[in-house]
């Protein structure tokens, strides 16, 4: 290191050290109708090994959402060898599998705030570095203390680390802000943003069991009543779990507000098909394929396969026995 | 050969033909709401073949970089199609969370510098 560099480096340091000594506390600014200390103790901790905060992080808030998690697994889930790291998204993958609800929740501190008030540790992405030298890491907040003016998370190898309100925020907006819950099936976050939630749902629906499914929706549907995603997803939930008048009646409903619902015809087809009425099933299937010819080409390939699978048969005697009322 | 050969032969034809047609017809499933949505957003879906090539290349991808092969079908199967196709455009560049110690050479020597300074928040106990 010439002399040169090193003077510069010594005058930055300066600069830097009368830059933050004087800084006023964040936390009461940032938040300051949250004033209160709140620090979730019960949250479990799993020491990280190696390069395996991602694991150690997941299984933090998978287990504080009831599933008993365990690193190891869940390193064979998201661990990048060569990249010595786990990636964002396959952390949200690998909280589907585990029948969780990955929610990115919005990035303030408010709602990372509200979260903890809720009673659910946060998965954030910090960079500890730079941003054009990042030095990228996992951690869960599991408590804010204002009068301190820092934040506790479990971290690495610590069950209960103490980091500065300003020096956390740095890190975790050098990360994007990006900070993940672990949701059960039926609660909703916080603070919730509808469109993100109910894709978060449906991307996890494959991985949970129907009742759970059904939950999730029902949540949805209780807190934005009539949203045409959620009585959709809650339909395709009670068709799963075998309940096939239940779901011709919800798919029913759908269509009833929702005329040109290629999808919800679809499988409507699906359910009728599957209690015998093959001649309705053909004609809601015809009648997806024709909407979705014009307003959504992308499902005409699906619709052309259930079309295919429908036998060529008439209606089964109890077809014509009245349908379930539609739920209007 | 005989009318009773001949229709044998029919029958065994058209059963072998709806047997082909079958594994397509088995692919068929309702439509789950991840669909739905995008639908809505973007009005395209992947295709069927540009949804495999996606997925094939982060397949390959994840195994150059060491993931087990026991695991790389399930971890490709779990994200969405608009992760997969992230994935498989930027696997290399985007942010993996891991060990600090993991940052070596300069780059130690720089962030050391600007943790005694205050700047940054990694060692713990330096």
């Amino acid at each position: 290191m010439g002399a040169g560099l090193r003077a510069a480096t010594a005058m930055a340091a300066v600069l830097l050290l009368t830059a933050c000594a004087s800084q006023p506390p964040v936390l009461l600014q940032l938040t300051p109708e949250a004033t209160a200390a709140v620090e979730l103790t019960e949250v479990a901790f799993f020491p990280q090994t190696d390069f395996q905060c991602g694991p150690a992080a997941l299984a933090t808030v998978l287990h504080s959402a009831g599933v008993a998690a365990d690193p190891d697994v869940l390193a064979d889930q998201v661990y990048v060898p060569a990249r010595q790291g786990s990636l964002q998204v396959e952390l949200q993958a690998a909280t589907r599998r585990a029948a969780r609800i990955p929610y990115i929740i919005d990035s303030s501190l408010a709602a990372l705030r509200a979260e903890l008030d809720a009673g659910r540790p946060v998965l954030v992405l910090q960079n500890l570095g730079l941003g054009i030298l990042p030095a990228w890491h996992y951690a869960v907040v599991i408590g804010i203390q204002p009068g301190e003016d820092r934040v506790i998370l479990r971290s690495g190898t610590e069950r209960r680390r103490f980091t500065p309100a300003r020096a956390f925020l740095r890190s975790w907006r050098l990360g994007g802000s990006w900070a993940m819950v672990a949701l059960r099936p039926g609660e909703l976050p916080a603070v919730v943003d509808r469109a993100r939630y109910l894709q978060a749902v449906a991307q996890a629906e494959r991985y949970l069991p129907a009742d759970a499914r059904r939950d999730a929706y029902q949540a949805a549907l209780t807190r934005w009543p009539g949203n045409p995603v959620a009585q959709f997803g809650l339909a395709y939930a009670l068709q799963v779990a075998g309940d096939q008048h239940g779901a011709e009646a919800a798919y029913r409903a759908l269509i009833g507000q929702y005329p040109r619902h290629a999808a919800a015809y679809n499988n409507l087809a699906e359910v009728l098909s599957a209690r015998g009425c093959h001649a309705q099933a053909r004609s809601a299937a015809t009648q997806a394929l024709e909407i979705a010819g014009g307003d959504y080409p992308g499902l005409v390939d699906v619709i052309k396969r259930t079309l295919q699978k429908v036998p060529l048969q008439g209606d089964e005697p109890r077809c014509t026995q009245a349908l379930p009322a539609n739920r209007h | 050969m005989n009318g009773r050969l001949k229709e044998i032969v029919v029958a065994l034809l058209i059963v072998s033909m709806s047997l082909v047609g079958l594994p397509a017809a088995g692919l068929a499933a309702p439509i789950g709401t991840d669909t739905v949505l995008q639908q809505e957003q973007r009005g395209e879906l992947l295709s069927r073949v540009q949804e495999q090539l996606a997925r094939d290349d982060l397949r390959a991808q994840f195994l150059a970089r060491g993931v087990s092969p026991g695991e790389v079908d399930a971890r490709v199967a779990a994200l969405s199609s608009e992760e997969l196709q992230m994935l498989s455009l930027k696997l290399d560049e985007l942010p993996a969370g891991g060990d600090l110690l993991a940052v070596i050479g300069v780059v130690f020597v720089v962030l050391l510098i600007l943790e005694l300074v205050g700047v940054t928040n990694i060692f713990t106990k330096i």
